[in-house]
């Protein structure tokens, strides 16, 4: 009789097949930023929850997993992993240029079906500024998915300033400010206009509300995006992304680029650039991220950064469409032996293992039973035990 | 680059407006007008394929990115909550999202107001907003028998003409919103699919102007 057994809801297991791909395409991308001079660092899942309840960082309460310390302090399990390793820089680490890799679990409180623990694969590159870091760091999360195998995808890519100087350009409340990000973020047409009604703003202001949702597609929004901009900051942001197409274009990654001026980005730390990763097929984003120049500030510590994490769940999901996930190997050769044969098969085991081989070791059992694994699991080598003298039963090319 | 594009379309007459819409747009949506059982279609280029679903569940199917573009009215949107772009405004399936009972009944002076509903989600914010405290009681369809029956004290639902609360005694006690038929796009598949999808969505655009 199994007993039947409740799992929480938004959390999975990840069984072998699974866990082998997971394992070797989080590997891979980990080495492919090692390669490019990233270090890996690990950090907590247990914060305070000070870390995210204030200043550039503050992530809505509601989102987080809390528990209580001993003694009565607030702890949540880590949401992401920027704002762990912005703590990290801003209060072990001397002034300087950092590149930091990570691997791990994030967790994120959420209502009804959503994920509420998720892995990430991520870098950030800490202590610069400037468009060649940005362009560094996009390029970088261009060819880490290339190398996990991925061949069709879109970077979108869009730039803060714009929206932020559009919002500096218009007398409103924080109120309304906060909904005008959330209708520009969703693409709503109908509540943009509704709102620019609303709240009597010029012509002018109007347009490039209204005209916000549409500013996407390739290298021709730029020139669309400038007729729209009411301000330098606007206009600012559009000249960075031209730039950064150019540092792309010349590297050959027009095909993987496509720009959004309406991105506002999920995180509020967001300054400059943003992008998102997507695949078709996959129904959300694989890989987002971001400059976040302002992130330190509430530790005191100017530290200009950017960088990126990809959900490897959804990298996984990207890759199974494409045929590309990475298929476990089969085992080398499969062991049996009778009672008497244990110690002699042991220690042929640890021989082949020491060779290189992948071994499956059946130990007590019947002849016939080694053979019939090795023939069914597609093993081209089997070895019995009787007493201590081994004999091949099997071999295949 | 020629991708297909799936649209999720509620069954029924939101299905025939929005093939007259996408016809304007030079979609041949002659097949989605003839009565068929299919669940799935596809128009004579190939490029664009249809699947017919209950109106409550397109922006599921279009969240998750298995169609690309869905016509959902405003109101399950508000419902249900999604995560696409919702890009325009149909026009058509124009309706009223109100609060309704018998005629003279008082919203206002009442604790504990049982509300009869399909939309829980909507009833519970726009009562909250009021700072009113409710018995939300969910049902799935016939909510004007709520009040009649005595099972609830008002409903909340949409209502087009009044026809129906009219005919069972009721009338609409107070308006919350209008709503319409919204076109809602996946966000990954507007950026994966721009080629094919821009250009829809700009005709679209001009088709409803």
């Amino acid at each position: 009789m199994t007993k039947k057994f409740r799992q929480p809801q938004g959390v999975s297991d990840v069984l072998t097949r699974q866990c082998y791909a997971k394992n070797k395409i989080e590997r891979q991308l980990l080495d492919c930023f090692a390669r490019y001079g990233y270090n890996q660092i690990d950090t907590p899942v247990l914060e305070y929850g000070d870390l995210y309840s204030a200043g550039a960082g503050k992530v809505n309460m509601n989102k987080l997993f809390k528990l209580t310390d001993y003694d009565g302090s607030l702890l949540v399990l880590r949401p992401d992993m920027t704002m762990p390793i912005s703590r990290i820089v801003s209060t072990k680490i001397p002034e300087g240029k950092y590149k930091f890799c990570y691997r791990g679990k994030m967790f994120r409180f959420s209502q009804g079906v959503g994920t509420r623990e998720f892995s990430q694969v991520g870098i950030e590159l800490m202590g610069a500024s400037g468009i060649c870091c940005d362009a560094e760091v996009v390029s970088l999360a261009i060819a880490s998915l290339i190398e996990a195998g991925l061949e069709e995808f879109i970077i979108d890519i869009g730039h803060v300033g714009f929206f932020k100087g559009l919002l500096s350009s218009l007398r409103l409340s924080d109120e309304e400010r906060k909904e005008l990000a959330e209708l520009v973020e969703s693409k709503n047409s109908i509540g943009e206009q509704l709102f620019a009604k609303k709240t009597g703003l010029t012509r002018e202001q109007q347009e490039s509300i209204l005209k916000m949702p549409m500013l996407f597609g390739g290298d021709e929004v730029f020139d669309e995006a400038e007729k729209y901009s009411v301000n330098d900051e606007m206009r600012e942001a559009v000249k960075t992304l031209r730039k950064l197409d150019a540092i792309l274009k010349a590297q050959g990654y027009d095909k993987y680029v496509s720009y959004d001026l309406s991105l506002v980005g999920e995180m509020s730390y967001y300054s400059g650039i943003v992008f998102k990763g997507m695949c078709e097929g996959v129904g959300s984003s694989i890989l987002s991220g971001g400059r976040y120049d302002h992130l330190c500030d509430s530790f005191d510590r100017d530290i200009p950064s950017v960088g990126f994490a990809i959900g490897s769940d959804m990298l996984l999901l990207a890759l199974a469409g494409a045929g590309k996930l990475p298929v476990r190997e089969t085992r080398d050769v499969a062991v049996g032996c009778d009672e008497e044969g244990v110690a002699e098969a042991l220690s042929f085991v640890r021989g082949l293992v020491a060779e290189g081989n992948y071994v499956v070791n059946l130990s007590v059992c019947k002849e016939s039973d080694v053979k019939e694994y090795a023939e069914n699991n597609g093993i081209k080598q089997a070895y019995y035990f009787r007493g201590d003298k081994p004999r091949c039963i099997l071999k295949r090319n | 680059m020629d991708k297909t594009v799936t649209f999720a379309l509620a069954k029924g007459r939101l299905a025939e407006k929005s093939a007259e819409l996408l016809q304007k747009c030079g979609i041949d949506c002659a097949n989605i007008l003839e009565p068929t059982r299919k669940l799935v279609l596809t128009d004579a280029s190939g490029k664009y394929k249809f699947i017919f679903v209950k109106p409550s569940d397109v922006p599921i199917y279009v969240e998750r990115g298995v169609a690309d573009i869905g016509v959902v009215g405003k109101d399950t949107l508000m419902e249900d909550g999604a995560d696409v772009y919702e890009l325009a405004d149909l026009g058509f399936a124009k309706c009223r999202l109100a609060v309704a009972g018998y005629p003279g009944f008082d919203l206002t002076d009442r604790t504990g107001l049982k509300v009869a509903t399909k939309y829980g989600n909507i009833a519970r914010r726009y009562f909250e907003s009021k700072g009113q405290n409710v018995e939300i009681i969910t049902l799935h369809g016939s909510i004007e028998l709520g009040p009649i029956v005595g099972l609830s004290d008002v409903i909340l639902d949409i209502v087009e003409s009044g026809k129906t609360l009219k005919e069972n005694g009721l009338t609409v006690l107070e308006e919350i919103c209008d709503v319409s038929a919204r076109l809602i796009v996946n966000k990954v598949s507007l950026k994966t699919k721009a080629q094919d999808i821009k250009p829809l969505v700009e005709k679209i655009f001009s088709a409803l102007e």
